[in-house]
């Protein structure tokens, strides 16, 4: 995150520059970031967990063994 | 009732809401209100599933645990998921607004193009590599980065 900021300050930085620019520039990518990582990890997860659960309680099949971890 | 009659009572004391000057002020304005509103809801879903969720979920007996996620945790995701994404979508338009000004006092309107597209490059640099760490590892349901990476969850 911190070589992210870095870099992204070194590339756009420069007199023409505005502060609140170069602050969005590092928050807005950690926002960026935050918005994949929902949409393409946690709900990934998240959506075999519930297939797991709905198939354990309706039909009884039992959770997989890494639904523990 | 008393807040009415003072109110009555002294007309600079009522409430009052204006409109800023310009359109360009005021879309300026809905969007951080926009932006910060469904921030807090993202946010404090983020830190209730981290914070409270799921330390509590640890406790629970596994039976009891697959009866609550099922009718829990899709209108939790789907608040959270939404939330996210309404965020940024208005972020990204407050921050063009601010790069559109700036190309605009610099005399030249291509450098908004730069400016982003810079700004895309060094995000996507670290979606690539935030994302290999964090997808689930083959058969298990947990991710690999939540002990390791920035926040768990995030």
């Amino acid at each position: 995150m911190i070589a992210a900021s870095w870099l992204v300050l070194v590339l756009n930085g420069g007199p023409d520059v505005s502060n609140a620019h170069l602050a969005i520039s590092v928050g807005g990518g950690l926002g960026l970031v935050m918005l994949l990582n929902t949409w393409g990890v946690v709900w990934r997860v998240q959506k075999r967990a519930d297939t797991w659960s709905r198939l354990s309680i309706k039909e009884g099949v039992p959770m997989p063994p890494e639904a523990e971890d | 009732m008393l807040f009415y009659l003072f109110a009555i009572s002294f007309p600079e004391w009522r409430p009052h809401f204006v409109f800023l000057d310009t359109p360009h002020a005021n879309e300026m304005m809905a969007l951080r209100w926009l932006h910060v509103v469904f921030g807090i809801i993202w946010i404090g879903l983020l830190y209730f599933f981290n914070l409270v969720l799921t330390p509590a979920m640890k406790q629970c007996d596994p039976k009891l645990r697959i009866k609550i996620y099922p009718e829990l945790m899709p209108g939790a995701m789907g608040w959270f998921r939404s939330s996210a994404l309404v965020t940024v979508i208005v972020g990204l338009r407050y921050f063009t607004i601010h790069l559109a000004s700036d190309a605009r006092a610099a005399g030249d309107r291509s450098l908004i193009g730069k400016w982003f597209g810079w700004w895309l490059v060094v995000v996507a640099r670290r979606v690539c590599l935030h994302y290999a760490l964090q997808l689930p590892r083959r058969g298990s349901s947990t991710t690999r980065g939540c002990g390791s990476s920035e926040f768990p969850l995030l």
